[in-house]
């Protein structure tokens, strides 16, 4: 394997230093003299905020992935053909980055939402018509999250469709369906806030199907929890506000970290980590399975 | 220097429990690669070759949807008004498989007790499919594909007769026909069902023998229509499918059952998604995609 490999070369941007030295004389001559910039002080600036400066060779690649809170959830190394787009189709790593883009865009819109039956569509249709980039922020938004529940949806297919729920991946598969579930929640608890007729008959429907739950009064008790009033009105708006930005973000990243988690530690499907080497060696068969000494 | 990024501590074996009781998880030994050339086979760094894709889905993922945004704006209708219902109203649209359930049967069913048990055993496939043969592989064997196709067909075909059934057979309509009792002073005509409602009526008593009449009939079309074929409908389809492909596809293993099973659930979401979506019009009537007409304000 070559040790030197693409981007070893690092982005060919000039240093804070090289700057330095075209200071004119008149600004560079009294910092000198003062001794403020030293002969390290880049390197000790660089250096204190990035563990390692730019990776030039196996070993600087390996701890540049594992000396970065952002990239050390990956492996150090992974097997080819486990990243092939046709393998993955990056489903799963698409469905995360849109939760972040709808973290992101969802963070500006609340600068101007407020979550009032009374003011809410207004609010709305200032973001869409008054607030620069507003209608932009809020398309990207409602698109984005159409789009999260189609790929996490598609996600669980591949999933599916690759055998990757087997052992030791059982759990993380049941992790993916309370995830499956929370988008849903979190697609729909937004779709009320526009406080439009769509979102009100909409979530109506939704809430009416909630509330059959049965016995009656179980599904009477539950729709009442959901929305605190008999129809969809200011509480129900205040829940869902609340659910919808606060509550279920936190609750999805949870599960979220314990789904990343459980792929670092149980190793991605396709490659061959030392755990699921163990796994491919430790019996998966039931007691009675054994007991009855069935063919594996 | 031995750090830890260097590659000859790579190869190092991770700490096993050894406690009294535990399970010692110890590969045989020709299982584990010895030396660092052996398990590199095959293998990339992290950094580049998967961070590149990684940044460059972001990339794409985002120019997508700055494109989308700036070119398809959002729908936003008027202010929410409680006293005028749109005709029809819709749940949004991945839940529309489970409205168009709802038009079939009982709303306790299609939206609660169907989600939850599809969702229940959906979560329990792990636990029920428990061979190791087929991870990580694209459709476990060479027939996965086949009996995919075979399975979406079956189910499309199976959903949108049923679909077309309630339209042209009205299920709801006809039982109630079948089970009314006829009133011999106006001169009505008793279904062919109606010794049931009788019987239900007799059980119910009371003093008016109309009423009771109706309650029975009310509770006996819910508990045919609303439960029973439904019910019926749900775990007859499937078992069906199951025989089918035992008898297509000649010694099919459990995993392959489970690739039917699972591809039929996702046609089933599908098929309803676009039903929910494209031909429930007015009143929730079915319309061909094509001819739908607009929502109308109540």
């Amino acid at each position: 394997m070559a040790t030197r490999s693409l981007g070893d070369q690092g982005p060919q941007v000039p240093t804070p230093k090289d700057l330095y030295q075209r200071l004119p004389g008149v600004i560079r001559r009294p910092l000198h003299s003062l001794n403020v910039v030293g002969k390290r002080t880049w390197e000790d600036v660089s250096g204190s905020i990035v563990r390692n400066g730019w990776p030039r060779s196996v070993r600087g690649r390996s701890l540049a992935v594992m000396n970065s809170i952002f990239l050390h959830l990956h492996p150090i190394r992974t097997r080819s053909d486990a990243i092939k787009m046709t393998y993955t189709f990056g489903l799963g790593g698409i469905s995360f980055f849109l939760f972040l883009l709808l973290t992101l865009t969802g963070v500006l819109l609340m600068f101007y939402y407020i979550p009032s039956t009374t003011q809410a569509w207004q609010t709305m249709n200032d973001i869409k018509n008054l607030q620069p980039f507003g209608w932009f922020l809020r398309n990207m938004h409602r698109w984005a999250a159409h789009a999260m529940v189609i790929t996490v949806f598609f996600h669980m297919c591949r999933v599916f469709f690759t055998g990757s729920f087997r052992a030791p991946r059982q759990f993380n598969w049941v992790i993916g369906v309370i995830l499956l579930v929370l988008t849903f929640l979190l697609s729909y608890t937004g779709y009320l806030l526009p406080w439009d007729q769509l979102a009100l008959w909409a979530v109506t429907v939704g809430v009416n199907m909630v509330g059959s739950t049965p016995p009656p009064a179980v599904g009477d008790f539950v729709k009442f929890m959901l929305i605190g009033d008999y129809q969809v009105g200011q509480n129900a708006l205040i829940r869902f506000y609340t659910l919808h930005v606060v509550a279920l973000p936190l609750v999805l990243s949870i599960f979220l970290a314990v789904h990343f988690w459980r792929i670092r530690k149980d190793g991605f499907s396709r490659g061959l980590t030392f755990t699921s080497r163990i796994m491919e060696h430790v019996d998966t068969r039931s007691a009675g399975a054994k007991a009855a000494g069935k063919q594996k | 220097m031995a750090t830890i990024g260097d590659r000859a501590s790579q190869t190092r074996e991770p700490n096993v429990t050894t406690a009294p009781g535990a399970r010692v998880l110890t590969p045989p030994a020709r299982s584990r690669p010895s030396t660092p050339a052996e398990q590199e086979v095959g293998t990339v760094q992290v950094w580049p070759h998967l961070l590149v894709i990684e940044f460059l889905g972001a990339l794409i993922i985002t120019i997508n949807l700055i494109l989308l945004s700036a070119l398809f704006n959002g729908p936003f209708l008027d202010l929410a008004n409680p006293d005028k219902t749109p005709n029809p109203s819709k749940a949004p649209w991945y839940f529309l498989n489970l409205q168009e359930l709802l038009l079939h049967m009982n709303s306790a069913l299609a939206g609660v007790i169907v989600p939850t048990v599809a969702l229940i055993l959906i979560a329990i496939i792990p636990y029920i499919d428990r061979g190791t043969k087929g991870l990580g592989v694209w459709w476990y064997s060479e027939r996965g594909p086949k009996i995919a196709i075979f399975t979406a067909i079956y189910t499309t075909v199976v959903v949108m007769a049923l679909i077309f059934l309630d339209k042209y057979f009205p299920l709801k309509a006809n039982f109630s026909t079948w089970l009314t009792t006829g009133d011999i002073a106006q001169n009505g005509q008793s279904g062919v069902l109606s010794f049931l409602t009788e019987f239900a009526s007799g059980i119910l008593g009371g003093k008016n023998p109309e009423l009771a009449h109706a309650n029975a009939l009310g509770i006996l079309v819910e508990a045919i229509v609303g439960w029973t074929i439904p019910t019926i409908c749900f775990l007859l389809f499937p078992t069906l499918l199951v025989i089918l492909l035992k008898r297509v596809f000649k010694g099919i293993d459990l995993t392959e059952i489970i690739i039917g099973l699972f591809t039929g659930f996702v046609t089933v979401y599908l098929v309803l998604t676009f039903v929910g979506t494209a031909m429930r019009g007015t009143s929730m009537d079915l319309y061909p995609p094509w001819a739908l007409p607009p929502n109308q304000e109540g």
